[in-house]
C-alpha cells in the first residue's frame, strides 16, 4: 500500500513538472476571437450548439497530441522539422501564410482587449498602447519560465466564464440533454456558425507553440504518458470554457432574445440579466484572453517564422543578434495595435486576408503533421497507432472541409 | 581567412583551376539524368561526397528512376559530363549502372543529410541552417563541396524567384543579388550534425578536429541552439577536459538534461574533471535523485569533497569556495616556491596566491604572486608573507565576502574555520560568477 501510494506520490511529482505547454495552448485558444463566436453561438442558438464541445473536444485532443508527440519524440519544434522534411519551398509559403493569420488574429486580440476595458470606461486609445507596451515588455523582459507562470496563472481566470455561467443561472437539466443531443439546420448560417466554432478553437499557430513550448521544456519520450494527459486536461478546460459561455449566453440572451455583435456587447447585456457582477467577469474573462494571446501569439510567430527560416531567434538573445526574431515579433505587435487606433485601416479586409490565409495554412499544417507523425524514420515507436490513424483523418478531413468551406464563405462575403 | 565571401570571388587555392565551374546542389537536384548512350535513366535525388576530405569529393549520384521506384541507382562519379545544364548526362552506359546501391561507410549524404538542415559554423561559433550547398567543379572533372550558403540571396535561389526578380529589375538597371550579400561558409568551418550513417569513429574524428578549436562558453552557447539528441553528439566529440568545462558552462537547465541522458559512468568522468567548486555547482542545480545517483558514482575523495562542498548553505562562502588550494609550508623558500609553481599545474597559478599552512594545516599567511616576484628567492615564504591576511568562514553570506573584495581590492581569499585551519579559497572570479548569477535571479520576474 504504501509503495502504491510513494508510485502515484511519484507520478504526481512528474507530472508537475510536465504540466504546462498543453494546458496553456489549450487555454489560450479560447481567445478573443473565440470568446466572441462562442458569445454570439450562444445569443443567436441558444443551448442548440452545446453538442459541439464534444467533437471540438477530441479534434482538440488529436490534433494537439499529435504536436505534442511530434515535439517530445524529435526534440524539435514544427518549422524545424518541416523545413528538414519538406524543403525551404514549402516552409516559405506556410511561414508567408502564418504571418498574414496571425496579424488578423493579433488585430482581434487587441480588438478585445480594447472591449473589455470600454466596459469600464477605458478609451481604447489608452487600453491599447498601454497594453502592447506591457506584452512586448512582459516578454522581452521576462525568462521564458516565469512568463510561463504568469500564463498558468492566466489559465486559471478562465474560471471567470464558468462562474458567469453557473451565476447566469441555466436550466442544467435542459442543459445536459442538449450536450448530448446533436442538433443541426441545413441553412448557411448555422453551418457557418458550427464551422466557425471549431475554426476558431483549432488555430494553425497553436500546434506551432504546443511543440516549441514541449522542445523547449525538454519532455523525454519517459514522459510521453504525462504529456498526454497535460494534452487532455488542456483540451477539457478548454472546451469547458466554451461550454460556460454557450450557457451563459444561451440562458440569458438567448431568452431575452437580445441581439448581440460581439463579446463586449454580450458582456453589456448579460449586467441586467445575470447580474452587474456576471457581467464584469465577463468583460474580464475577455480582457485576460485578449492580453494572454496578444502576448503569445507575436512571440510564437516570430519564433516560428525564425525556426523554418533558420535565423536567429528566442528571447534570451540580444536585438543585433537576432534582428528578424525581433522585428517580426515588434512588427506584429504594433501593426496589430495600431490597425485599430489609426482610423481608416480597412479592418474587415486584413480580418478576411487572416481568414483566407487560414485556410490555406491548417489544412496544409494538419497534413503535414500527419505525415510526420507515421513516418517511422523521425518517430521510430512513436508513429500513429492504426486506431488514431482512423480518427485523425477522419477529423482532420472534416476539419479540412470545414476550413475550406469556410474560407469560400469568407471570400463570397456571407460569413 | 574571411567566412564569408561572394560566390564567384574566392576560389578554392587548393581546388580550383582556371576553367572551374561552380554552381549550387540545388540547381542539381531533380534534374532529369540520362545516361552516356542517351536513354533516361530518372532524376537526380541524392548525392554522397566524402566525408573525411577537407573539400568532400562526389563519390555518387543517386538516381531514382520513377516518381515511386522504390530502387536508386547510383552512379559512381566521375560521371557527369555537363554539371549545370538542364539535364545531365551520365559517362557511363546504361547498363554500367548498379542498382540497389550500398552506401560508404565515409559517404555523407548532402541532400539528407546537409540541405536545410542545421550545422555547426565552427568560425562564427554558432548554429547556422543550410540554404544551399555550393559546388565545384575543376578542370580535372571531379566535383568537390566548397561552401555552404546561409545567406538570404540562397533563399531566394531556391524559391525560384531570381529571375522573375531580375526580370522586373532589369529595365531599372539592378539585380536580384545586389540586394543582400551572398554569405558562404566554407566546408572546413562546417561541422554537420546529422550524419546519422556515418561510422562512429570517422564522424567524431571530423568533428572533434573542428570544434576542438572553440572555447568551452562558445560550445556551450551552441549547445544551447541544438535539440536534445544533437547535444550528447557534440559532447561525444570532444576530450573529457573540455567536454567538462563545456558542462560546467551550459545553463543549469541545460545540465540537468544532458546528465540525464548521459550514462551514469560518463557522466562522473566529467564531474571529477571539474574543479570540485564547479562540480558542487552543477551538482546543486539538480534534481535530488539524480544528484545522488552522480554523487555515489564519483570516486570516494571526490565524493567526499563535493558532499562538503554541497552541505554548505547556498549563497555562503563555503558553497562557492574551492577546496584544492595550493600550499606550501612556512619554511618553503621563495625559489622552491617558483620551482613548484612553474612546474605544477595551471591551477596553483589561478589563486592568484600562495597560501601558507603550518602541519595542522592551520593557515599562517598569504603570499601574492606579485609579492613573490619581487621577493628574494633565498628568503623563507614566512618572511614575505602577509601574516594577517582577511579571511572568512564558511557560513559567512557571499554578500559580505563580495564587499570584501571590493573594499581590499582583492584577488583572492581565503576560507578558514574556527579553528583556524585551512577549508578553501575563493577567487575573484568566483565572485564575478556569484554576482553575475544573483543578477540573472534578480533580473527574471520570479
Amino acid at each position: 500500500m504504501r509503495q502504491w501510494l510513494e508510485g502515484r506520490w511519484r507520478r504526481l511529482v512528474v507530472l508537475g513538472a510536465i504540466v504546462g505547454p498543453g494546458i496553456i495552448t489549450a487555454n489560450l485558444d479560447n481567445d478573443a476571437g473565440g470568446i466572441t463566436t462562442y458569445s454570439l453561438a450562444g445569443a443567436i442558438y441558444g443551448y442548440r450548439l452545446l453538442w459541439t464541445v464534444i467533437p471540438v473536444a477530441l479534434a482538440l485532443f488529436v490534433v494537439q497530441e499529435m504536436s505534442s508527440r511530434l515535439g517530445v519524440v524529435t526534440g524539435k519544434g514544427l518549422a524545424d522539422l518541416m523545413r528538414e522534411q519538406f524543403g525551404v519551398k514549402a516552409i516559405f509559403y506556410l511561414m508567408v501564410a502564418l504571418l498574414l493569420t496571425n496579424w488578423g488574429n493579433t488585430m482581434a486580440e487587441f480588438a478585445g482587449l480594447a472591449a473589455a476595458l470600454e466596459i469600464i470606461h477605458v478609451p481604447r486609445l489608452v487600453s491599447v498602447p498601454i497594453g502592447a507596451v506591457f506584452v512586448w515588455w512582459l516578454v522581452t523582459w521576462g525568462t521564458y519560465r516565469a512568463v510561463e507562470k504568469v500564463f498558468l496563472m492566466a489559465s486559471a481566470f478562465y474560471v471567470a466564464y464558468v462562474i458567469s455561467g453557473i451565476m447566469a443561472k441555466p436550466d442544467w437539466g435542459n442543459v445536459l440533454v442538449s450536450t448530448v443531443t446533436p442538433s443541426f439546420d441545413m441553412n448557411l448560417p448555422f453551418v457557418v456558425m458550427v464551422v466557425g466554432i471549431v475554426g476558431t478553437t483549432i488555430a494553425p499557430w497553436m500546434q506551432f507553440y504546443q511543440q516549441a513550448a514541449v522542445v523547449e521544456k525538454g519532455i523525454s519520450t519517459r514522459n510521453l504518458r504525462e504529456a498526454r494527459l497535460d494534452v487532455a486536461i488542456g483540451s477539457l478546460m478548454a472546451v469547458l470554457v466554451v461550454w460556460f459561455i454557450l450557457i451563459a449566453c444561451g440562458a440569458t440572451l438567448h431568452k431575452a432574445g437580445i441581439p448581440i455583435r460581439n463579446a463586449a456587447d454580450a458582456a453589456h447585456a448579460l449586467a441586467p440579466l445575470a447580474g452587474r457582477y456576471a457581467a464584469l467577469l465577463f468583460g474580464f474573462g475577455l480582457f485576460n484572453a485578449s492580453l494572454f494571446a496578444a502576448a503569445i501569439l507575436p512571440l510564437s510567430t516570430a519564433y516560428s517564422v525564425c525556426e523554418g527560416m533558420g535565423w536567429e531567434r528566442g528571447i534570451d538573445k540580444k536585438l543585433q543578434e537576432a534582428p528578424w526574431f525581433y522585428g517580426i515579433y515588434t512588427a506584429l505587435i504594433a501593426l496589430g495595435a495600431g490597425a485599430i487606433l489609426i482610423p481608416g485601416v480597412p479592418l474587415l479586409k486584413v480580418l478576411y486576408l487572416s481568414q483566407v490565409a487560414n485556410g490555406i495554412l491548417l489544412p496544409a499544417v494538419l497534413l503535414f503533421m500527419l505525415i510526420l507523425a507515421n513516418r517511422r524514420d523521425i518517430m521510430g515507436e512513436h508513429v500513429n497507432s492504426k486506431t488514431f490513424n482512423v480518427v485523425a483523418w477522419v477529423l482532420v478531413g472534416s476539419l479540412i472541409v470545414m476550413t475550406l468551406f469556410l474560407t469560400v464563405a469568407t471570400l463570397l462575403g456571407r460569413a | 581567412m574571411p567566412r564569408v565571401g561572394v560566390a564567384t570571388g574566392v576560389p578554392m587555392a587548393e581546388v580550383a583551376r582556371p576553367r572551374d565551374e561552380f554552381f549550387y546542389l540545388s540547381q542539381l537536384l531533380s534534374r532529369r539524368v540520362v545516361s552516356q548512350d542517351g536513354e533516361r535513366v530518372g532524376r537526380l535525388v541524392d548525392i554522397g561526397c566524402a566525408a573525411d576530405e577537407a573539400f568532400p569529393r562526389v563519390l555518387t549520384y543517386y538516381v531514382r528512376p520513377g516518381l515511386l521506384a522504390p530502387v536508386t541507382l547510383a552512379v559512381p562519379a566521375p560521371a557527369f559530363t555537363d554539371v549545370p545544364s538542364e539535364m545531365l548526362r551520365l559517362a557511363v552506359p546504361t547498363d554500367g549502372l548498379q542498382t540497389s546501391p550500398r552506401r560508404l561507410p565515409e559517404e555523407i549524404l548532402l541532400r539528407k543529410e546537409i540541405l536545410d538542415k542545421q550545422i555547426v559554423d565552427t568560425d562564427g561559433a554558432r548554429v547556422v541552417r543550410v540554404n544551399d550547398v555550393h559546388m565545384l567543379r575543376t578542370r580535372g572533372s571531379e566535383v568537390r563541396v566548397v561552401h555552404v550558403d546561409i545567406g538570404f540571396p540562397g533563399i531566394v535561389r531556391r524559391l525560384g524567384w531570381e529571375r522573375p526578380l531580375d526580370r522586373i529589375l532589369r529595365p531599372v538597371g539592378l539585380r536580384a543579388r545586389g540586394f543582400a550579400e551572398e554569405r558562404l561558409l566554407s566546408w572546413r568551418y562546417v561541422v554537420p550534425l546529422r550524419s546519422g550513417s556515418l561510422s562512429q569513429d570517422l564522424r567524431l574524428n571530423v568533428a572533434q578536429h573542428q570544434l576542438a578549436q572553440l572555447h568551452p562558453a562558445e560550445l556551450a552557447e551552441i549547445m544551447e541552439e541544438l535539440d536534445r539528441f544533437e547535444r550528447p553528439a557534440i559532447l561525444d566529440a570532444l576530450d573529457v577536459p573540455k567536454a567538462a568545462q563545456t558542462l560546467a558552462e551550459l545553463s543549469p537547465e541545460l545540465q540537468r538534461l544532458l546528465l540525464e541522458a548521459l550514462d551514469v559512468r560518463r557522466a562522473s568522468v566529467l564531474l571529477s574533471t571539474m574543479a570540485p567548486d564547479e562540480a558542487a555547482d552543477v551538482l546543486e542545480e539538480l534534481p535530488e535523485r539524480l544528484r545522488k545517483r552522480l554523487v555515489s558514482a564519483l570516486p570516494a575523495a571526490d565524493a567526499a569533497t563535493v558532499t562538503d562542498l554541497l552541505s554548505h548553505e547556498p549563497d555562503s562562502a563555503g558553497s562557492v569556495m574551492n577546496p584544492e588550494v595550493f600550499t606550501v609550508a612556512p619554511g618553503t623558500t621563495v625559489t622552491q616556491v617558483w620551482e613548484q609553481l612553474r612546474t605544477g599545474p595551471d591551477e596553483f597559478v589561478r589563486g592568484y596566491s600562495v597560501v601558507v599552512v603550518d602541519e595542522q594545516r592551520r593557515l599562517r599567511g598569504v603570499v601574492s604572486l606579485a609579492d613573490l616576484i619581487r621577493a628574494d628567492g633565498s628568503r623563507p615564504a614566512e618572511q614575505v608573507m602577509d601574516t594577517d591576511p582577511v579571511s572568512v568562514r564558511p557560513e559567512d553570506p557571499m554578500r559580505d565576502v563580495a564587499e570584501l573584495f571590493d573594499r581590499f581590492n582583492l584577488l583572492s581569499l581565503p576560507i578558514v574555520d574556527p579553528d583556524g585551519l585551512l577549508r578553501g579559497v575563493i577567487t575573484v572570479d568566483d565572485v564575478v560568477s556569484w554576482l553575475r548569477e544573483g543578477e540573472g535571479r534578480e533580473g527574471g520576474l520570479t
